[in-house]
């Protein structure tokens, strides 16, 4: 091939028609892709595409287990954090709920003692006897009670608190809570000066007395505050006396029996229950004895 | 009906895209490698390693470009790759040997003796390395300048700039040869 072609054609490089020189040159040494390379290569793919396979099901296995166990966790951690929320700071309502669920459990008692919420805590409006003000929140309750001028406190700790009006509240009380321990009047949430009267009434037949007069219903309640109440637990026992409370706008009905005070407190037809226990039981159920026959 | 489904099931899976590709476009690939790496077992063993990145990034290939120009640049990065390692390795690169002995006499004798394909391969393979990529992109690619600036991630600018002086170079290498060859 003459060379004067190609100085006539370097003028510019793009006519040297480079391409052709080229593939001509490598089909000259054998450059070319063969068939065994074609397949060599599809080979090697398959090969990559299976190694990439058996990698990817590994960490999707154990990715997939992972991800199950952390929304066990997660799951748990929710429960848990919600079980505790509402063991703090239990709704009203819930209060409520668990007052009616209580109220229905006790199928032993008298027919005037089964009542059941049917209206939600909102519609409960009207006053506490001798209670001004009050908070559910966390169970925890302070009361300064006229009567014993003093700040006392309550816990209610799980007792059923329903049926307690959020407004309205007459008297001037401030609920406190020092541990478990209550007076009487923070017991019964009815202040001396709101009751109408006072029947106490011997199952085991000896005896009933009403009193009516403030007189003897503060001597009544200074008998009664004599004894620290604590929350207690159990059910209803054989009774020995009932004392009825007829207040302003709450009623509350006191079951003693030979080791605890069942209080059933009733705002028109919503109903809490709670157990205590009084801090000389065999003394006070004497007392209340001794109170009947005056 | 059925066949035509599976027909169209089969000619839509990766394993026949890839071989397609292969097919098309793998002596550009080969070649390009060879030119690189002036050893027929090495471009081999480039090109399967280029069609595995092929298949395995196929689905990411947005189209930003065309398929030959993405092709090609995977092809001359993993050649450039290759020379690296190499260097770093202590072998002395092809292309610098090619250039060490393009100036020795034996090597002018030789290129004496060549056909001209031979000679302006040679010639074209003995560029420095920047204005090699762009000529064999532009020219044996046959690549757009903003393709071959694409695939060899350069600025348009730049990739205009070392044609132009790639083709210089050329025609002043050239003429050196043939006018040693006369």
């Amino acid at each position: 091939m003459s060379y004067d072609k190609i100085k006539i054609n370097i003028k510019e490089v793009d006519e040297l028609n480079i391409k052709s020189h080229l593939n001509t040159s490598l089909e000259a040494e054998g450059i070319s892709v063969s068939e065994d390379l074609i397949n060599r290569t599809l080979e090697a793919i398959k090969s990559d595409n299976d190694q990439d396979v058996e990698l990817d099901k590994a960490p999707v296995f154990m990715s997939g287990r992972i991800r199950t166990l952390v929304t066990v966790v997660a799951a748990l951690l929710i429960l848990a954090v919600g079980i505790n929320a509402i063991r703090l700071n239990i709704p009203y309502g819930m209060m409520l709920d668990n007052a009616t669920d209580q109220a229905k459990s006790y199928d032993n008692t008298t027919a005037e003692n089964d009542m059941a919420f049917s209206e939600a805590s909102d519609q409960y409006d009207d006053s506490v006897d001798g209670i001004d003000s009050y908070n559910l929140d966390a169970y925890e309750f302070t009361t300064n009670t006229e009567d014993a001028g003093k700040d006392t406190s309550v816990k209610y700790g799980e007792a059923t608190v329903g049926a307690l009006p959020d407004n309205e509240v007459e008297d001037k009380a401030e609920l406190t809570v020092h541990g478990y321990e209550m007076t009487f009047t923070e017991m019964v949430l009815i202040e001396s000066e709101a009751v109408k009267s006072i029947t106490i009434t011997s199952i085991l037949g000896q005896g009933e007395r009403e009193i009516t007069g403030h007189d003897e219903v503060k001597e009544f309640y200074w008998m009664m505050d004599n004894y620290i109440y604590q929350q207690g637990s159990g059910d209803y026992e054989d009774m020995l006396y009932t004392v009825d409370i007829i207040g302003a706008s709450l009623d509350g009905r006191l079951l003693i029996g030979d080791s605890n005070i069942v209080v059933e407190l009733t705002n028109k037809d919503a109903v809490s229950q709670s157990i205590y226990t009084a801090s000389d039981h065999g003394k006070l159920i004497e007392e209340m004895k001794n109170f009947i026959n005056d | 009906m059925q066949k035509d489904n599976q027909n169209d099931i089969e000619n839509s899976s990766p394993a026949y895209e890839i071989e397609a590709l292969i097919r098309e476009y793998g002596n550009d690939v080969l070649r390009t490698a060879y030119m690189y790496v002036k050893d027929i077992h090495t471009a081999e063993d480039i090109f399967q390693e280029v069609f595995i990145k092929v298949n395995k990034n196929l689905s990411t290939f947005q189209g930003n470009s065309s398929i030959k120009t993405w092709i090609i640049r995977i092809t001359i990065n993993a050649c450039k790759d290759y020379l690296k390692s190499a260097y770093k390795r202590r072998v002395v690169p092809m292309m610098e040997y090619q250039e060490d002995a393009i100036v020795s006499q034996s090597d002018f004798d030789e290129v004496n003796n060549q056909d001209t394909n031979q000679m302006i391969k040679d010639t074209i393979l003995s560029l420095p390395a920047k204005y090699k990529d762009v000529v064999l992109c532009v020219y044996y690619q046959e690549m757009t300048i903003a393709e071959a600036a694409q695939a060899l991630d350069i600025p348009e600018g730049t990739a205009k700039s070392r044609l132009s002086r790639a083709r210089q170079k050329l025609k002043d290498m050239l003429e050196r040869r043939i006018s040693d060859e006369l």
